[in-house]
């Protein structure tokens, strides 16, 4: 064997090697690429099952979302309706500790003797009658005394007529007067907590816009 | 000169193994490729009829709780602060409701 014909044969071998790892690397790469393209297809298969599934147990998936999200809505609204009712409830209590204040002649800007008269004559109209019998704790019995035959004189003048009697019996009340007739077939609650019980239950709306928790 | 058609001969069977293994990769590839897309097949139908059956939708149910507690979690922490600032008003507006009630508790 000469040396070219030796070169020759070593060539070929070569060659015929490399070309037969081309074919084996090729068909690995085909193999792992048909795998891929398994795996997508196995992927996109499995999602549209998904799909298909969601749609058969939408109802009871929103069913389940409804209740979740609902129960929250209502705890959400009830803690926000508790803070409202905190937020209220904190400036009736100061103005009824005001109203303390004025009803024990603490408050020099609010002359209470002639809240007294005005509570009076107020509850005297609105009940009309002859006689008007007026219950108050035993503070606000002292000042009406006092004043009382101006009272009388006042409730004639926008009655046409009347009298006003005291009973000397003091109630337990903040403030203010009940009244009632002689044979107590008519009573008329004018206490300062009666009052601001009244306007709890009407104005309760504009207190919460007034603070802005409406 | 025959040593090396001997030698050709060889080369050639080696390269028509080679052919061969390459196909029987590829088939085998191709193969497995089809079972995993029949198995895939198969089970989406069963999971399908099942879910209409009410069966196995347990994980749908776990997954929509779960992302549905994580909405309701957010409109909690909403309403907190919300409550929070209700709860916390300012002393104009605290004292103008104030205003508004001892106008209608007094009498005019």
């Amino acid at each position: 064997m000469t040396p070219d014909s030796m070169d020759l044969e070593a060539r070929l071998i070569d060659r015929t090697v490399d070309r037969r790892n081309e074919i084996i690397t090729e068909a690995e790469k085909r193999a792992e690429t048909i795998l891929k393209a398994a795996e997508g297809e196995c992927k996109r298969i499995s999602e549209d099952s998904d799909r298909q599934i969601l749609n058969v147990v939408s109802s009871e998936l929103r069913a389940v979302r409804d209740r979740i999200i609902g129960n929250a809505e209502l705890e959400g609204r009830k803690i926000l309706m508790q803070a409202r009712e905190e937020a209220i409830s904190s400036v009736f209590k100061e103005a009824e500790n005001q109203l303390w204040r004025i009803a024990e002649g603490k408050n020099e800007a609010v002359n209470y003797a002639e809240v007294m008269s005005k509570l009076v004559t107020e509850a005297a109209k609105a009940m009309g009658g002859d006689v008007f019998i007026v219950s108050a704790n035993e503070r606000d019995l002292q000042q009406l005394k006092k004043v009382l035959s101006d009272l009388n004189d006042k409730i004639k003048e926008i009655l046409g007529g009347g009298v006003i009697r005291l009973d000397e019996r003091p109630t337990a009340i903040m403030g203010g007067v009940i009244i009632r007739n002689e044979d107590e077939t008519k009573i008329y609650h004018n206490t300062l907590e009666g009052r601001l019980r009244k306007v709890r239950s009407g104005f309760e709306a504009e207190v919460a816009t007034a603070l802005g928790v409406i | 000169m025959e040593r090396l058609i001997s030698i050709g001969e060889r080369l050639q069977k080696l390269l028509d193994e080679a052919e061969s293994e390459a196909e029987t990769k590829v088939a085998e590839a191709q193969k497995m490729a089809n079972e995993m897309v029949t198995q895939a097949k198969s089970e989406a139908e069963n999971r399908r009829i099942r879910a209409q059956r009410g069966d196995g939708i347990e994980d749908f149910i776990v997954a929509e709780e779960e992302k549905a507690t994580k909405e309701a979690s957010k409109i909690l922490e909403d309403y907190q602060q919300k409550a929070e600032a209700v709860k916390n008003v300012e002393t104009e507006r605290f004292e103008k409701a104030i205003r508004i009630i001892m106008r209608e508790v007094l009498p005019e």
